[in-house]
């Protein structure tokens, strides 16, 4: 059955309070989750209160300063910090972001918490191997037996039809603000995956459009969409997975 | 079948407004009517015909979407089946239901 409550081992509890020792009128307060499987405790909240002229206008830089300055035991992935690579996605103040491009100037009080209702390794960090096993399954690669000399020729209007979807760089936000996701995420692929996989049967170079749309059409891969649109309102990259998804589903119907 | 199920709650949705837009009218206009007419529009066979599509496709509709509601929540396909089958018959069992009650009016 779905679970309505959380575990015992899963209540979030009060942890320490760590205050910026040059104080200014412009204070931010970071509440972050903490979590570590070695202590094997409950996960706890950090409260930050910090001067926000000791680091950057962005969300990653609060944690990178809190990281460098106050805790160096807070774990986050994080790599570009432009938004392209992907793997500083979290949850911000209630909506999932890639804390990288999340503009914190104006806010007073941050809530950071680790992408929704994954299991979590450690503080920040979700497991994402199921997320990366349901992409691998829609076969993410180009098929056609054709093997021209040189590349896949494909007309400007063709590769047009791939705008808004190619810049998915699978952060997983639009997945893990789901509810029919964090529902049945062991076997409703998720709008980031499906989105990928509406990319491939749309493009032209690939000639594996009916085999692909077959494997799709199963009423928890697909099907499970309940047209919530979490999933468009959350893209960090402003893309619409929720489009992509209904696409899938009158290309079915047509078919 | 997954895609057919999709598709039947579809058209089951876009069936309903019509429907569910007269019935709301007559419904509204249901305190200005004398008891006697009532059960002659119910009792007539535009009231049979209009009555059944309605209760048909709302049952219809309802149990293609408790289906989908209960897939969502339970997660044990035994008792997950066993609850879809109980949710068909109920809906099957209400419609005949209706079907019975309007022909003895």
């Amino acid at each position: 059955m779905a679970k309505f409550t959380l575990p015992v081992n899963s209540i979030v509890k009060k942890g320490k309070t760590y205050t910026d020792l040059n104080k200014s009128e412009n204070m931010l307060t970071v509440e972050v989750y903490r979590y570590n499987p070695d202590t094997k405790s409950n996960p706890y909240t950090d409260t930050y209160l910090l001067n926000k002229e000791n680091f950057g206008p962005m969300a990653l830089d609060v944690l990178i300063y809190i990281k460098s300055k106050i805790d160096p035991t807070l774990t986050f992935r994080r790599s570009c910090r432009e938004g392209i690579c992907g793997s500083c996605s979290m949850n911000i103040n209630g909506t999932n972001n890639l804390a990288c491009i999340t503009d914190i100037s104006d806010e007073k009080k941050l809530k950071i918490n680790p992408l929704p209702h994954m299991p979590v390794i450690k503080d920040l960090v979700p497991d994402l191997n199921n997320f990366y096993a349901q992409y691998k399954s829609i076969k993410p690669w180009l098929i056609n037996d054709n093997k021209p000399e040189r590349e896949h020729i494909q007309s400007q209007e063709d590769r047009s039809k791939l705008d808004g979807l190619v810049e998915c760089v699978l952060c997983a936000c639009c997945s893990t603000s789901c509810p029919s996701y964090w529902w049945n995420s062991d076997k409703y692929l998720g709008p980031a995956t499906l989105m990928h996989a509406y990319k491939w049967i749309i493009d032209s170079r690939d000639t594996a459009k009916e085999e692909r749309l077959s494997g799709l059409a199963d009423k928890f891969k697909l099907f499970r969409c309940h047209t919530i649109m979490n999933c468009t309102k959350t893209c960090p990259k402003n893309l619409n997975p929720a489009r992509a998804i209904s696409e899938i589903k009158k290309m079915l119907v047509k078919a | 079948m997954s895609v057919q199920h999709w598709k039947f709650q579809r058209i089951s949705a876009i069936a309903l407004v019509p429907i569910i837009l007269f019935s709301l009218y007559y419904i509204v206009n249901l305190g200005t009517l004398p008891y006697d007419q009532l059960i002659n529009d119910l009792g007539s066979i535009n009231g049979f015909i209009i009555t059944t599509l309605f209760m048909g496709f709302i049952l219809f509709h309802s149990s293609m979407g408790m289906e989908v509601i209960i897939e969502d929540y339970v997660h044990s396909e035994n008792l997950q089946k066993n609850i879809v089958s109980i949710s068909k018959l109920f809906h099957i069992v209400s419609f005949f239901l209706t079907i019975t009650i309007l022909a003895s009016i």
